[in-house]
């Protein structure tokens, strides 16, 4: 395995972690079954990560682990994609571009009351790209609404996500993998970036726990 | 809330959230059903999704769909296409699951446990005959023994039974058991084990009635 990923073996030495607890945060969805990744190695099997989520992933539940129950953290980590979450409530989450919302609603492509936790994930994923080389709110709605046809209201949030472009005048897609790993284009593909999924879940997890304590 | 009762022969459209549902017959139950305590005495094949408190089946079962409760205990035959997840699951009867896991924080088996794919739990007892192809989690102790099962079915269970893919647990007990890979903290390979790798971060005792082929890591032997 090349250098994005980090074997498990590595993972419990560095994180100090043991296999009990990486199978019980397994089980209640705070690891994505997509981040373990098999392969056969000398030892019989060997699982393998993505390196910097699965490092990051531990570090935040280790930070949490005495202070939130399992639940909670589960809340926090994989809301329920399919849950909707009403646009009112969203105001406050700031990783979101309020732009790309209003125009998402414009053009008909999403809800005027509800989207669900995936979409809401991917939308602020794809937000810090919104306003860059060309990459304006209305082109960025019309990319959001395409992928929520093509997954329906459960938009992964575990995947891998690239953002491309076919030639540099060319038009906005995204790519969405399941196992975390890097898709390979051909040169005439302009990989714009990584969204980073897993990490506006878990800050959507968090926020909808601040939102639901208070109400 | 309302109960669900069958008694007789019946196919019923049932889908819905009840306190108690009850099969004494011979039925079929078309949808999702939620049931706080779920008896199943009779024979009983359920196409939809189980959820709820707890599944009780002493008659014969098949759910194809997932089943999600508390508390599941298998005496009689029960069958889950789809993936199971539960606090408890106890075994004394055969508990076949096809899905591609079973997730519990315990499961208990004195029968048989098959599992086509990865079974994941915080404690997994088993004294009884038990086949997956990955067991993991916090504490896995397999001793596999003659019973009466094995008195009926000797030859089937040797040929399926207590052979696995691969075990991994911070504590793993074994008795009895073949596996092509064990990984773990603590490891006791007992009496009659066949394991071809295993790789320890901590103590490991190796039975000498037991054959192991390569051993990684970093481990004391005790």
């Amino acid at each position: 395995m090349d250098e994005e990923h980090i074997s498990k073996k590595e993972l419990l030495e560095q994180t100090g972690i043991s296999y009990g607890q990486l199978y019980r945060w397994k089980r209640e969805r705070l690891i994505p079954e997509e981040w373990f990744i098999k392969q056969s190695a000398f030892t019989g099997q060997e699982t393998y990560f993505p390196r910097e989520q699965v490092l990051t992933r531990v570090q935040a539940i280790l930070n949490l682990k005495d202070t939130h129950s399992l639940e909670d953290m589960s809340r926090i980590f994989s809301p329920e994609p399919g849950s909707a979450i009403a646009v009112a409530d969203l105001v406050g989450f700031d990783p979101l571009n309020k732009e790309l919302l209003f125009a998402l609603g414009e053009q008909g492509g999403g809800s005027t009351a509800y989207y669900s936790s995936g979409e809401v994930v991917f939308l602020a994923a794809l937000s810090p790209y919104v306003g860059k080389g060309g990459f304006g709110a209305d082109i960025a709605a019309r990319l959001a609404s395409s992928v929520f046809k093509a997954a329906g209201k459960r938009v992964p949030t575990s995947a891998s996500c690239i953002l491309f472009r076919v030639g540099d005048e060319g038009s906005f897609h995204v790519v969405l993998c399941s196992g975390a790993t890097s898709p390979l284009f051909d040169e005439k593909v302009v990989v714009i970036g990584a969204l980073e999924l897993a990490r506006n879940a878990e800050l959507l997890g968090s926020y909808l726990q601040t939102i639901n304590q208070k109400a | 809330m309302s109960n669900l009762r069958v008694e007789g022969v019946q196919t019923l459209e049932a889908g819905g959230t009840y306190e108690l549902v009850k099969i004494e017959g011979v039925c079929t139950v078309h949808g999702d059903i939620v049931g706080e305590s779920i008896d199943i005495d009779g024979v009983s094949t359920m196409n939809g999704d189980l959820g709820g408190g707890r599944l009780d089946c002493d008659g014969v079962a098949t759910i194809n769909g997932n089943v999600q409760l508390d508390d599941v205990e298998c005496d009689g035959v029960t069958t889950i296409g789809g993936n199971l997840r539960a606090k408890r699951v106890v075994i004394n009867g055969v508990l076949t699951v096809k899905g591609s896991r079973v997730e519990a924080e315990k499961v208990l088996c004195e029968g048989v446990l098959t599992v086509e794919g990865e079974l994941n739990a915080e404690v997994i007892e088993a004294d009884g005959y038990i086949m997956a192809h990955e067991i993991v989690g916090e504490r896995v102790v397999i001793r596999s023994r003659t019973n009466r099962f094995k008195r009926l079915f000797i030859r089937w269970f040797d040929s399926k039974m207590g052979k696995f893919n691969f075990i991994e647990a911070t504590e793993v007990e074994l008795r009895k058991v073949s596996a092509k890979t064990v990984h773990g903290h603590t490891i006791t390979i007992g009496p009659k084990c066949e394991i071809d790798t295993v790789d320890c971060s901590g103590t490991l005792h190796i039975d000498p009635s037991a054959t192991v082929g390569t051993i990684t890591g970093n481990y004391t032997l005790v």
